[in-house]
């Protein structure tokens, strides 16, 4: 079947997409259109005051309540949580470039699968394996004490190269920048994440930033 | 039966044949479900109907509703594996769809939903395949996507607009019947074509280049071995052009007309024996791009050789770690290592169950020695460069030797075993675990990486899992079969695969005469060879595997239980065990080597 398709294209010389050069494949004109116009359209980048026109809607699940964007896929693994205890709401927002932009808000319970304590997952999260802050694929600032909403919280970022075909030896790869805020609780913590290709971060950051302003546990 | 499939077709010409079809399915499925009760029976109906509309809703009821398929494997093992398969690719369908998806991972996602909507695949059975515009309607009808998710699947499907474009129809009728597999394999054709001619005949490397190569989209569709190529290709530019800058005039009129290979063959002989600091970073980056000279290259004598002293290196090697000892206990317990080394097309190393041996790529080998400026015969010659050897490539034989693990398991078990994304998860664990320990507690093994990361991918990648698997195993378990392996079936989807074409071979046999069936049971493959195949294999020649084989590997799968408790016990060790190597002192060896 497949050759006769080939025959048939190289018989009847179907033409690509918006007549590119031969063998060049067009990418979809209106999908495109469609990825940009995703709910985020800040008038400008870097500037949270100017993402005003982001709609945001309220967002609640048993361990806390918060505004997410409007149009951000939103998704859960509940078996995963079932098992492992770790609650986790996931956002994926617009595309830039070729990678998405996406933000995890999650509550970690005491007796969860990973961690023991908050300690732990800044420990584990703000170095390598081996305790470096700087490594050819991977660059972390210092952990800062802070508070988001009158709680005690502690941040950080990340700076990775990823990539793309880890299974492969293929090299391609992407840089990508994560904001971390961790939020020790009575039990457990909370731990809210943003996660975005380098040359896209500033520009998402404020919906990010609206998200963790209305962040409350329960 | 024969009268009213006579009576079928008949009514198919005169019109009448659908009220005909309805007394035939009738009448089978009282017969069926004889042994159910009157509202089991209407239950079932229910269940039968929705299902094959591939309502996601009602699958999911189902497969919950363990009381019922209990009750009808009982009264009707073939129909219970029938709807079970399909319900379960529903199932499938739907959490494939519903994770998180990002626009880099087309090619995850396209290779996803290749494998699950084909020829004779469950999906086809409740309306989605062989050709995948259907799921579009099904996405349409059942689920709320985003506009977004919905443009991703119509690339992932290459749906004939998104891939030609909108001007043109020619050739429309003839790509919706096709499976994404065959659309997947003629655009990769295109691309490698084209590819292939780059790298035959372009002397350019410099930046403009580069990008031009970069932003054309055709190379997207690059099957895995043709994307290692590309991005090899990449790095060669790359590091030609950032070379060229140190040449002088004459050096560089000897390059300027010659394709890549040569250009990097050649730069390769004029960095040698370069003492400042930059030429000597330069070179490193030249080595490890450009292909082997003569004597950087293995022959057949030396492979061997190679082979065999590796083999012993590896095992001192990982010996005394958490993992090592693990793979070490196993390999103590009977089972033969079989080191070898060959073209691995794409991959740094694998497991191949049909000859038992681990296989590392000869050209991840050959970059290791060019890198650092070895000679095949200089490393065969010392035992210090073997045991470096065999340290750099350890973390992937761990990984590989966890595959072979796993086969054993299944064939003491005595059960069927299909490749699963299972799997990938606790081998790729296993190799961070190892990786882990190794940074912590082995001072050569810590300086060789920190040394081999500056100048090869193979090192980064290693650092790298073993950087998000430390970072938490749970989500590492998410990024395994999001980012790594979405090619492979988890074991739902393969089971699921699997029992629906069983399943339907045996509905097939009961309507076959008995010389038919005499034939299939004198001449079919017998356990041992059903045993032994892959999900492709086993689902593309039911028709010619005995009878008992495929009850065997059905009664297998439908204790699914049996597989799950084996892949969330690894789960649950190596990320306990992840604790253990990083807050405890780890008790001293005492496995011996094999």
């Amino acid at each position: 079947m497949l050759k006769l398709l080939l025959a048939f294209f190289l018989l009847s010389g179907c033409s690509y997409a918006d007549d590119n050069a031969p063998g060049t494949v067009a990418e979809p004109s209106d999908g495109r259109k469609a990825a940009e116009s995703a709910p985020v359209k800040p008038k400008a980048s870097g500037n949270a005051g100017q993402n005003a026109a982001v709609k945001h809607e309220p967002y609640n699940m048993d361990y806390f309540t918060c505004q997410v964007p409007a149009g951000w896929e939103a998704g859960r693994d509940k078996a995963s949580e079932a098992k492992n205890k770790i609650y986790e709401l996931e956002l994926l927002g617009p595309r830039v470039e070729s990678a998405p932009v996406m933000i995890y808000a999650a509550y970690y319970a005491k007796d969860n699968g990973d961690f023991k304590t908050y300690d732990e997952f800044i420990e584990r999260n703000s170095k390598d394996a081996i305790g470096r802050t700087e490594t050819p694929t991977r660059k972390y600032t210092p952990v800062k004490e802070t508070a988001l909403n009158g709680i005690k919280a502690f941040s950080f970022e990340r700076e990775v190269k990823e990539f793309l075909h880890p299974e492969s030896t293929s090299e391609e790869s992407v840089r990508v920048r994560e904001k971390i805020y961790v939020l020790p609780a009575k039990e457990g913590f909370f731990v809210l994440h943003y996660y975005s290709p380098v040359s896209a971060f500033n520009k998402h950051l404020p919906v990010f930033k609206k998200l963790i302003s209305t962040f409350t546990p329960l | 039966m024969s009268i009213w499939l006579k009576l079928f077709w008949r009514g198919t010409k005169t019109g009448k044949g659908l009220p005909a079809l309805a007394l035939v399915c009738l009448a089978a499925f009282s017969a069926h479900a004889q042994d159910l009760n009157e509202a089991e029976t209407a239950k079932l109906k229910i269940y039968d109907e929705t299902i094959s509309t591939a309502n996601p809703t009602m699958s999911k009821v189902f497969l919950e509703d363990a009381a019922f398929a209990d009750r009808l494997k009982m009264a009707d093992p073939e129909k219970a594996a029938a709807l079970i398969a399909k319900a379960q690719a529903v199932n499938d369908l739907e959490q494939l769809l519903d994770k998180t998806w990002r626009d880099n991972q087309e090619i995850e996602l396209s290779r996803a939903l290749s494998i699950r909507i084909d020829l004779n695949k469950p999906l086809e059975r409740v309306g989605i395949g062989p050709a995948p515009e259907p799921l579009l309607r099904w996405m349409a009808r059942y689920k709320r996507y985003s506009a977004h998710k919905e443009e991703l699947v119509k690339r992932s499907i290459r749906q004939f607009e998104v891939v030609f474009g909108t001007n043109s129809t020619t050739g429309k009728s003839q790509w919706e019947i096709i499976t994404i597999r065959e659309r997947n394999a003629f655009l990769a054709e295109q691309a490698g074509r084209r590819l292939e001619n780059y790298l035959e005949n372009e002397p350019r490397t410099d930046s403009t280049f580069q990008n031009q190569l970069r932003n054309e989209t055709i190379f997207k569709y690059l099957d895995p071995a043709g994307r290692g190529r590309y991005e090899r290709y990449l790095t060669q530019l790359a590091a030609a052009d950032a070379a060229k800058a140190k040449l002088s005039a004459p050096q560089l009129d000897k390059i300027k007309d010659q394709a890549i290979e040569q250009q990097m063959y050649l730069l390769g002989g004029l960095f040698d024996k370069s003492r400042s600091k930059g030429a000597i970073s330069l070179e490193r980056k030249v080595d490890s791009a450009r292909q082997s000279k003569p004597g950087e290259t293995l022959s057949f004598q030396n492979n061997q050789l190679l082979a065999d002293m590796l083999q012993t290196a590896l095992v001192s090697e990982i010996k005394g770690t958490v993992a090592g000892d693990k793979v070490l206990t196993f390999y103590n317990s009977g089972a033969k290592l079989n080191i070898a080394i060959e073209s691995c097309q794409g991959c740094y190393a694998k497991y191949e169950p049909s000859s038992g041996r681990i296989i590392f790529d000869s050209e991840m080998i050959q970059q290791y020695l060019r890198v650092n400026n070895l000679t095949t015969e200089a490393l065969l010659k010392s035992k210090s460069q073997i045991a470096a050897l065999a340290r750099y490539a350890s973390p992937i034989f761990v990984e590989e030797a966890t595959h072979q693990m796993q086969h054993d398991w299944a064939a003491k078990a005595g059960i069927y075993k299909p490749y699963v994304q299972e799997d990938e998860v606790e081998a790729n664990s296993m190799q961070a675990l190892y990786t882990t320990e190794k940074m912590r507690r082995d001072a050569k093994f810590k300086a060789l990486f920190l040394r081999m990361e500056k100048s090869t991918v193979y090192a980064q990648k290693r650092m790298e899992t073993m950087d998000r698997f430390n970072e938490s195993p749970v989500k590492f378990d998410r990024m395994i079969r999001q980012v790594y392996y979405y090619g492979t079936p988890s074991f739902e989807a393969a089971s699921s695969q699997i029992l629906s074409a069983v399943s339907s071979e045996l509905e097939r046999r009961k309507t076959l005469d008995a010389k038919a069936l005499i034939e299939i049971e004198e001449s079919g493959a017998g356990l041992e060879d059903a045993m032994a195949m892959t999900i492709q294999e086993l689902t593309g020649s039911v028709a010619e595997i005995k009878t008992a084989a495929l009850k065997k590997i059905q009664n297998d799968l439908l204790h699914k239980t049996v597989y799950t408790d084996h892949y969330d016990s690894a789960s649950d060790w190596t990320g306990s065990m992840l604790t253990t190597v990083k807050t405890s002192q780890v008790p001293k060896p005492k496995v011996r080597a094999p």
